[in-house]
């Protein structure tokens, strides 16, 4: 006999409308996974020596981990050229006074740090971030040169690519560095304090060993470590991380290790690709094996990475050029609102025939076009005619006006990315609704899970011409009701005329 | 108007659900429509709600727009030949034409605005006879009539519905608001 409750349970699963409802929900979850890291910019920027704060156009929000690689030279006081990784006398007066003359230093906000060659760390402060010289005095005269600059915002990713991830070549190498991450008690039982990379050339020890030739273990304040159960050099050692996945990282032997050199500021580190540098120095990342790291190409503008590990090393190669075809097709431009003659000359510069159907009161100018048939955007075939009705200068006016709106209840403070999570569900609720025929379905619980509500009794309100709604998680709908033409197939017969004296 | 004729131009209109699938596939044929189409998938029904609710107007309001751009009838903006003040009953015999009317619909959500959606509505009249008064390049009132009319909703060339010709009700006497609707 079969236990009820078993067989309850089993009678739930075999129903074919939460298997895809757990489908549609995993597809999701993907999404609010991958649409993150999608999002993740990197900006590239000159620093030149002569300005004192270059606005980066990079906003950071206070915790926000972030990288600044940088390259070039630059000297200042018309002195000796320095690199960026030159470390000259410290100065009182300066902008920075623990910091070298003439090294990168940045400001968010209030707060100025120090940023050197390479600079990894927390967002001090909320704010814009900038750039510039540490100088004496304001001076800046004389100074020449300039630094590029990447800036990457590792907050905005999901997964935290630490260690010299863009590292542009051995030459160039990165020093992961952390300026305010806070150390926490070593043995700490406490959740909350769950860092933790320990790695003495390749030797993984227990987290909490308590015997005393326990090595130091090296904290990192935005990084999650697993407990290091590797028991010889050669067994990996998991390192989980705050921001992302966990990754193992592979021990190797210690001939294959590039320990980072404790406690030393903007100094190159060798750079590893698949073998990972270890290190007990404050400053140490592990980074996964496995990842092929790459630089990423500069350029001039800011531009989107689509993830930080999925990288190649090889140039991306240029598609072949599809061979040139005349196009038999074109748009209808828009010229609504142009005069005849402009709007005449559109339509025939776009291979279309203009063709002018009447006039109708409108509210545009007398002379204006007020609508085209087709309307802007269809795809005809060349030289097909494209209709215009101009305005006869009197105003038709609107009939009508409906204002109404549809309420989507995501919260207020990320209304923009629940959007942008709604439409990437949406989308993949109708690509696994067309292949297993369920779409309104799906849309219908989408549309219950997101708590969209629609309220078309909404209140009379007041709209300009042009005005855009207020930004919020709320759908606005109007609709509008122009009067248009009359056209007449054959004369009006009037049968009858009368004039009434009255 | 003091009368009002009981068809209203929403029910010459497919139901919401027909009107919903039809606007979402012309989207889709309409290039760069996909937000919006997109949009329209989630909020159609109620998208579908606000078209027809602006055209929740008195048929009869609209086929009388057509009669005041018939060029028989602009000879009465002429104050020569029709003095201010001039009171004229013009009888109409059987004509045909097509009155269209603009709904335009614009989805906003968010900071994303979506680009208007333009429809047309062809109201096809067949008026078997009709008496307007005419004041003052006005027509003032119009008397007992007979006429069907049919609806087309089109977004671009594409048809949203099939047109079905219905027979209006004229009412014996509407009389306008003042000063009545303007000849053109």
């Amino acid at each position: 006999m079969v236990d009820p409750v078993t067989w309850i349970v089993h009678q739930r699963r075999s129903r074919p409308l939460r298997s895809r409802a757990a489908t549609f929900l995993a597809a999701w979850c993907f999404l609010a996974l991958v649409m993150p890291v999608l999002a993740q910019g990197q900006t590239v920027i000159s620093v030149p020596a002569t300005v004192p704060w270059v606005d980066t156009g990079v906003d950071l929000r206070e915790g926000d981990v972030f990288t600044v690689r940088c390259g070039g030279q630059w000297s200042f006081g018309g002195a000796t050229s320095q690199q960026v990784s030159s470390r000259p006398r410290n100065r009182r007066n300066a902008t920075l006074q623990n910091a070298p003359i003439g090294a990168l230093i940045g400001r968010i906000g209030d707060v100025i740090f120090l940023v050197g060659r390479a600079y990894r760390g927390e967002a001090p402060s909320s704010g814009r971030l900038f750039l510039g010289m540490n100088v004496v005095s304001s001076m800046y005269s004389g100074n020449t040169g300039e630094l590029q600059v990447t800036i990457t915002n590792v907050s905005k990713s999901s997964y935290n690519a630490s260690g010299p991830v863009n590292s542009a070549s051995p030459s160039e190498p990165v020093v992961p560095k952390r300026r305010y991450g806070v150390a926490a008690p070593m043995n700490s039982a406490s959740p909350s304090a769950p860092v933790v990379t320990k790695r003495r050339y390749g030797v993984a020890a227990p987290m909490n060993s308590a015997s005393p030739s326990a090595p130091v273990v090296p904290k990192r304040r935005y990084g999650v470590a697993a407990p290091m159960n590797s028991a010889s050099p050669s067994a990996p050692v998991v390192t989980k991380r705050r921001y992302g996945v966990s990754a193992p990282v592979y021990s190797a032997s210690p001939s294959e290790q590039a320990p980072l050199v404790s406690g030393a500021e903007n100094t190159p580190v060798p750079a590893a690709r698949s073998t990972m540098p270890v290190s007990n120095g404050p400053h140490a990342v592990a980074t996964a094996t496995g990842r092929t790291i790459v630089p990423v190409t500069a350029t001039a503008t800011r531009t989107p990475r689509a993830t930080p590990v999925a990288r190649s090393v090889s140039k991306p190669t240029t598609p072949p050029r599809p061979p040139t075809v005349a196009p038999v097709s074109a748009a209808v431009p828009a010229v609504v609102g142009l005069i005849e003659a402009n709007a005449a000359a559109t339509i025939e510069r776009s291979h279309l025939h203009a063709v002018r159907r009447g006039e109708e009161p409108s509210a545009r100018g007398r002379g204006q076009v007020t609508r085209t048939d087709p309307v802007a955007g269809t795809t005809l075939k060349r030289g097909m005619p494209v209709g215009y009705w101009l305005a006869t200068g009197e105003n038709a006016g609107t009939v009508a006006t409906v204002n109404s709106a549809v309420t989507i209840t995501l919260g207020k403070r990320n209304g923009t990315w629940a959007f942008v999570l709604f439409v990437a569900g949406l989308l993949a609720a109708v690509l696994a609704a067309t292949a297993i025929g369920l779409r309104m379905r799906l849309v219908k619980i989408t549309r219950s899970l997101l708590r969209i509500r629609a309220s078309l009794d909404s209140k009379s309100e007041t709209n300009f011409p042009d005005h855009v709604q207020k930004a919020g998680p709320t759908a606005h709908l109007q609709a509008q009701l122009e009067m248009g033409e009359a056209r007449f197939e054959a004369d009006v017969p009037i049968v009858k005329r009368e004039v009434c004296d009255d | 108007m003091t009368e009002k004729a009981e068809m209203r131009l929403r029910d010459l209109l497919p139901d919401n659900a027909q009107m919903e699938s039809t606007v979402k596939e012309a989207l889709g044929k309409e290039p760069g429509m996909g937000a919006t189409r997109l949009a329209w998938g989630v909020i159609g029904s109620e998208a579908t709600g606000a078209l027809k609710s602006v055209l929740d107007l008195d048929v009869f309001d609209v086929v009388a727009q057509g009669w005041c751009v018939a060029k028989e009838l602009h000879e009465y903006t002429d104050r020569s030949k029709h003095p201010s003040g001039e009171r004229s009953v013009v009888y109409l015999g059987q004509h045909t034409f097509v009155q269209s009317v603009y709904p335009i619909l614009t989805i906003t959500i968010g900071s994303f605005k979506s680009v208007p959606l333009r429809f047309t509505l062809e109201l096809a009249a067949n008026i078997r006879g009709a008496a307007l008064a005419v004041c003052n390049g006005y027509i003032t009132s119009v008397g007992s009539g007979d006429g069907d009319v049919s609806a087309q909703l089109k977004y671009g060339s594409i048809n949203l519905n099939k047109q079905q010709s219905r027979k209006v009700p004229f009412p014996a006497h509407v009389e306008f608001t003042t000063p009545g609707l303007p000849i053109v």
